[in-house]
């Protein structure tokens, strides 16, 4: 099989490639930092630096799959949105809304036709923060909501063309924007970071935060071609029920 | 496009009192570009500036609490993927409100979201009356979706 991850340079991005390498599978993978994508370098890796808001450089992406097939494509980038509603820079929002929701729709366009010919799939990484909102998140939230909702309207349409839509809303996952998120949340509420972190993780019914191979695996589960799998799926530990 | 106080009342026309709740209009129409990224990114950007300005001006004012809603209007779709992208700006507003119930609690502002078609004017203005009422001081975070079928 060969698949297309974006934002593979990133923890949850590069465990997804790792998996699906070790599975003997090719991987398109597309980032737009280049030193995070040489740390995943790989026979069976084609790395392409770009930039997905860029109408050029997702033009360029899809040159790379024109006469070979793409079966599975999971869309693995993102950025950071937390901070609390006062200190929120409205530059700062609009990133995060386009980064994280307003390139899923292009990304589909781009790659619906190659789709369509594997009955291929196109898994969203999403969050458990677009099912159950936090404070201190405002604009992480309206993106990720904005991503789940649009997975959930669009996925009939595709799927009588041949195309699963879906979307993965990972809990808490080891990662750095994971952590740099519990800082901001942190200072949000006048808290050290640590004490956050512990308490954060006792609130998780199974106790600790997931390993990004776990994230990774239930990416993979989802993104099963011909295989009938829930239109959205949580893996939360527990800390946000769906 | 996200209309204020001013605007709202010209659109639900007499019987809507701003002193009573203060709406934020989002109305998903036609406009330049991909309707996705000019609603989801610019408008709801917009909402949450917006929001950040009143949310801390209507907390501060010290007088009863106050109720404040969303509305999000817009004609049916015309295809699929503009459906989709309604659906995921009606999503995103959730998204902003519940995080903003969850972050500044409900006692001095009761933030809910509203979503209404273009052409449903008694029910909107009978549901944002209700939200202002004392019968409503229960409702907070809410979202009130007034397309589903009766």
């Amino acid at each position: 099989m060969r698949a297309l991850v974006t934002g593979a340079g990133g923890a949850i991005g590069a465990g997804i490639v790792r998996l699906l390498v070790e599975r003997g599978d090719e991987v398109i993978a597309q980032d737009l930092r280049p030193d995070a994508l040489a740390a995943i370098e790989s026979a069976h890796v084609t790395p392409v630096v770009g930039d997905l808001l860029r109408e050029e450089d997702r033009a360029q992406l899809a040159g790379l799959w024109r006469d070979a097939e793409l079966t599975c494509v999971i869309a693995a980038h993102g950025v950071d949105g937390s901070g609390a509603l006062v200190d929120l820079d409205p530059s700062f929002v609009q990133r995060v809304l386009s980064v994280n929701a307003a390139t899923i729709p292009p990304l589909l366009g781009l790659v619906l036709p190659a789709l369509k010919r594997t009955r291929g799939t196109f898994v969203v990484i999403a969050s458990q923060a677009g099912l159950q909102a936090e404070p201190n998140n405002a604009a992480y939230c309206a993106s990720k909501f904005a991503i789940v909702g649009w997975v959930k309207a669009i996925a009939p349409a595709m799927a009588s063309e041949g195309v699963a839509v879906r979307a993965l809303c990972p809990g808490c996952t080891k990662s750095p924007l994971l952590f740099d998120a519990q800082a901001r949340f942190a200072e949000a509420r006048g808290m050290p970071v640590e004490e956050f972190i512990d308490e954060r993780r006792e609130g998780i019914p199974v106790g600790r935060f997931a390993e990004v191979e776990e994230t990774a695996a239930a990416a993979l589960y989802l993104a099963a071609p011909g295989m009938a799998r829930p239109v959205v799926f949580a893996a939360t530990g527990g800390e946000v029920l769906y | 496009m996200l209309q204020s106080d001013n605007d709202v009342g010209r659109i639900l026309g007499p019987g809507y009192r701003p002193e009573s709740i203060r709406v934020l209009l989002l109305t998903l129409d036609e406009g330049p570009g991909d309707d996705f990224d000019r609603w989801v990114t610019t408008d709801v950007s917009a909402l949450i500036e917006q929001l950040r300005t009143s949310l801390s001006q209507l907390a501060g004012e010290g007088r009863e609490p106050r109720s404040m809603a969303v509305v999000v209007r817009s004609a049916p779709a015309t295809s699929p993927w503009q459906e989709a992208a309604m659906e995921a700006t009606w999503q995103a507003v959730r998204g902003v409100v519940h995080s903003l119930t969850r972050e500044f609690g409900s006692r001095r502002v009761r933030l809910n979201a509203v979503r209404a078609p273009s052409h449903n004017q008694t029910e909107l203005k009978e549901t944002l009356a209700f939200l202002a009422s004392d019968g409503g001081a229960f409702v907070a975070g809410s979202s009130v979706d007034l397309g589903l079928v009766r």
